[in-house]
């Protein structure tokens, strides 16, 4: 199965993948005969009128006009928009506290910053227009003029590099733990080492999930790793430890930081459960999970109705599946640094002012408030072809079942699962009958990520419960909540739809069908010779 | 070549050819489908079968042309006595009650497929949208008067007030409709940072941050094939009804468009498309005039 998120990325039709490809095949041809990289601009008089249009047309939204990172749209997002005036940069190559150089600016500006609201202007924007906005937005710094702050003398070194192998890997972990990374990083990486962190413009600031690459801001190679921590990553509390380490153990500690980023979506978008004869486990730490396909899910942030949120904490899920004749269980799992079991009714917020939420001061993003949660969301009746309810929460017609697994249920000893239904996402959530809960689970959190299992009988005799078919696709979404986040009620990720696909045997009876089949035509066959023959002679 | 080998060469130029490599690319580009479709299995069959009657009848109506037909084959099917030959003719004849016992198998066995659709992006409009224009697009005498005056007084604020840009103030109303429909553009611009970026991204292409979470991904405005083709009122529907106001041929299930016409004000939309337009670089399609 091809993913189809990853086909229409650029929306790339046929006809144009010709001709890119032919323009493709002439622009090697002639970048061959005239081989060399795009000039950097200078700040010319002329360059900033253009760099400033180029804002005007493409910056200011988030980065404001007078580049104070103050654009109508900064409000909504975290981290906020980057405020060109204070000359404070985030990815460099060169020392702590330092500005950038033009290049680290290109780069950045060309690429993007992957998990935020920042885009990949390369995408639009050529490398002439590129070079004439990087020289706008540095004139919004006065540092950038002054020769003394010139970061070209503060370029850091960087050993020649080691290539990643076992062993350079084992001994970057080792340097990780020497040098107390996990004290914020967290044991495994999963930024859960430490909370309420502030950074240097006075918001809230998480530590990175180290083992998310594609949410690594100065990329994900070794060779742009190694020197986020040898230069920091000014603004935040994200430190340099070029004192600390040198030499060739930067690149084992890259090559390790690497071999971690490794967490992607899976390309498919079907689950297979798998059939067992035995009792379907109830809890983590059964040894079939391991040996079981697991499907990880994209989430993104509620975005389609009030209150949309774009600042979501949880945007992967993982999930396995395993059934046998009476049952099905699922283990659902996701990272989230901290562990919120608590959840205060009082503080849920229903009114909202904009069409967005706003990412500081208007739903509390502390501990302690709300709680964590998943839901696993299926349609109530299969429809026939492609037909489904709407993946967000399906509509008056089409209802869905969601079995929304509570971390506070979890922690008060009862059953964490609430078998719920809901037809539109403009009606709350309903709680089925006490009859009708058949759904029991049980969640654990270890070093920065939740693990639950939810399990339930394949049929059930509810008319609101979605009932599981063998040898049928079974469309699977889910939402989710990370409490410490803000996240309650719509202030949530969700996926769209996947599939659960209970796995059946080959009936037992086809093999002899096909051989029967076999039998008959070899016999045609023969017959046909016999007369061939016959008639030739 | 003989007419044997040109019949086989046929029916698999057309059955696997055309029906299992050009169709299905055919189609999805004809649809703008992010995957290829497939023709639907009973048509695929029932063409199949048909074919072999046509062929059949071609070939049974004359007795040459089934001359023609049987002859290699009987050639093929003599005794042989060298190796090589023999060898040849044994892996043959095996080998077709091999596959028709291997194809009964696999039509039959249960497959883990997606159920795929094909999908059409651009439905008919309600007739309610019909024959709408954007208001903005053209101001009244009225608004571009006010705006002038509005801007007579910011300029003189500016005059006063050194932090401020300078302010042009436009000659007459033609300058003054142009300046007024570009201030809203770039207000409309703004409002799309806000509500639309997300998904279709600040360049207008479709891959905002919120894109990797849907399966159908947001439309990329730089496309020719979206809000180039459509009309202005057309835009307005979509826009005004999101994914859950298209039939069930566009997949509205699986569509993450928001039901703007909830939160955003008529004036808001039509701003939005101005500056939606721009940001891709593209205009709406003009309703052709009939005369
Ligand atoms: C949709 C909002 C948005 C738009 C539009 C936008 N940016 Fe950004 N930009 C951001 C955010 C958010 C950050 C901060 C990310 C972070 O702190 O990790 C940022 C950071 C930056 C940085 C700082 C990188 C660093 O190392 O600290 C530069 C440079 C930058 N943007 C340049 C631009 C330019 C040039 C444009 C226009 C061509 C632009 N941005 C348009 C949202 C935006
Ligand atoms: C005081 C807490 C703290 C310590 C100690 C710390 N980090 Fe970080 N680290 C952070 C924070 C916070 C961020 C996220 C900064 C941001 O928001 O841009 C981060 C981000 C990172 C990133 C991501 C860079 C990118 O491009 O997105 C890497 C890699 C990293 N740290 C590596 C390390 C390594 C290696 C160590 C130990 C040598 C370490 N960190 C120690 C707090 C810390
Ligand atoms: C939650 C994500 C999301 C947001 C936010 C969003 N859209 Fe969409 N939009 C989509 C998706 C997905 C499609 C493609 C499916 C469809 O046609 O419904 C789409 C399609 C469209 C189309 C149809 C294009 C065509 O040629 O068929 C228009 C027009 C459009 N969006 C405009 C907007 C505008 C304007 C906004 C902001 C006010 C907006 N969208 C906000 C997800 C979104």
């Amino acid at each position: 199965m091809i993913p189809l998120h990853s086909l229409e990325k650029n929306g790339l039709q046929k006809y144009q993948l010709w001709l890119s490809l032919f323009l493709l095949l002439l622009f090697t041809c002639v970048g061959l005969l005239n081989a060399q990289t795009a000039e950097k601009l200078p700040a010319t008089a002329e360059n900033l009128v253009a760099g400033k249009q180029i804002y005007r047309n493409s910056c200011w939204y988030c980065h404001g006009k007078i580049g104070d990172g103050n654009g109508p749209a900064a409000d909504f997002l975290d981290p906020r928009p980057r405020d060109f005036t204070a000359g404070m940069y985030k990815i460099r190559t060169t020392k702590t506290g330092e500005l950038p150089t033009d290049e680290d600016l290109f780069r950045i500006i060309s690429k993007g910053i992957p998990g935020t609201a920042m885009p990949r202007w390369e995408l639009t924007l050529d490398d002439n227009e590129r070079w004439q906005v990087l020289q706008y937005i540095k004139a919004f710094a006065y540092e950038f003029s002054d020769p003394e702050y010139d970061p070209y003398k503060a370029v850091v070194e960087i050993p020649p590099k080691v290539e990643s192998s076992p062993e350079s890997i084992a001994q970057g972990r080792k340097i990780f733990e020497k040098n107390k990374c996990f004290e914020c990083h967290g044991l495994e990486g999963k930024g859960d080492g430490r909370d309420g962190l502030e950074d240097g413009w006075g918001f809230p600031v998480r530590v990175r999930n180290l083992t998310r690459g594609t949410n690594i801001k100065g990329g994900k190679n070794p060779e742009d790793i190694v020197y986020r921590f040898t230069t920091g990553i000014n603004g935040t509390p994200m430190p340099s430890f070029a004192k600390n380490i040198g030499g060739e153990d930067r690149w084992h500690l890259a090559n390790y930081i690497a071999s971690i980023a490794s967490t992607e979506y899976s390309e498919g978008v079907i689950l297979k459960a798998v059939k067992i004869e035995q009792t379907a486990p109830s809890t983590i730490d059964a040894e079939i999970w391991e040996t079981l396909p697991a499907l990880r899910i994209p989430l993104a942030g509620q975005v389609i109705a009030k209150p949309r949120w774009q600042n979501h904490a949880i945007d992967l899920v993982q999930v396995r599946a395993v059934f046998n004749d009476e049952e099905i269980s699922f283990l659902v799992e996701w990272d989230d640094p901290f562990q919120d079991t608590k959840h205060d009714a009082e503080q849920e917020i229903h009114e909202y002012e904009n069409t967005y939420v706003m990412a500081v001061d208007e739903v509390p993003r502390e501990r302690n408030v709300f709680r964590d949660s998943i839901a696993m969301q299926f349609p109530v009746k299969l429809k026939s072809g492609a037909k489904k309810p709407h993946f967000f929460r399906g509509d008056t017609s089409n209802p869905v079942n969601l079995w929304v697994w509570k971390s506070d249920l979890e922690a008060s000893g009862n059953n964490p699962v609430e078998d719920t239904n809901a037809n539109g996402f403009n009606k709350p959530l309903k709680s089925q009958p006490e009859t009708g809960q058949q759904v029991t689970g049980k969640g654990v959190w270890k070093n920065g990520r939740w693990r639950v299992v939810m399990k339930r009988t394949l049929t059930t005799e509810d008319r609101n419960d979605i009932q599981f078919e063998k040898g049928k696709m079974i469309p699977m979404a889910f939402n989710a909540w990370d409490g410490s986040n803000g996240e309650h009620g719509l202030i949530m990720s969700l996926s769209a739809w996947s599939f659960v696909y209970l796995d059946v045997p080959i009936p037992t009876n086809l093999y002899g069908y096909a051989f029967l089949i076999m039998l008959i035509i070899a016999g045609l066959l023969l017959l046909f010779i016999r007369y061939s023959r016959s008639k030739s002679s | 070549m003989n007419f044997f080998w040109k019949i086989v060469l046929f029916f698999v130029a057309i059955r696997y050819g055309f029906f299992e490599v050009v169709f299905p690319r055919v189609s999805q580009w004809a649809v703008n489908s992010p995957d290829l479709l497939p023709a639907p299995a009973a048509a695929m069959s029932m063409y199949t079968w048909l074919m072999m009657v046509a062929i059949a009848i071609y070939i049974l109506s004359s007795e040459e042309r089934i001359a023609d037909f049987m002859t290699p084959i009987h050639q093929f099917l003599k005794p042989q006595t060298a190796a090589a030959k023999k060898g040849m003719q044994i892996v043959v004849l095996a080998a077709i009650p091999l596959f028709g016992g291997w194809s009964y198998f696999d039509v039959n066995s249960p497959k883990m497929v997606s159920p795929t659709a094909v999908r059409i992006q651009h439905p008919t409009m309600p007739g309610s949208f019909e024959g709408m224009k954007n208001p903005l697009r053209d101001p009244t005498e009225e608004q571009v008067e006010e705006f002038i005056a509005e801007q007579k007084e910011l300029a003189e604020e500016a005059a006063e007030d050194e932090e401020m840009e300078p302010v042009t103030v436009p000659n007459n109303i033609e300058d003054g409709r142009i300046a007024l429909v570009s201030k809203w553009t770039e207000e409309g611009a703004a409002l799309y940072a806000v509500n639309c970026r997300p998904c279709h991204g600040m360049q207008a292409d479709g891959v905002g941050p919120m894109a990797v979470g849907w399966r159908l991904q947001p439309a990329n405005f730089r496309d020719p094939g979206t809000i180039a083709t459509i009309v202005e009122e057309y835009a307005f529907w979509r826009v005004s009804k999101g994914g859950p106001g298209l039939p069930s041929a566009s997949t509205p299930w699986d569509s993450a468009m928001p039901i703007w016409d909830l939160d955003l004000s008529e004036n808001e939309r039509w701003k939005i498309l101005l500056g939606e337009y721009f940001l891709a670089g593209v205009g709406p399609r003009q309703t052709e005039k009939l005369e």
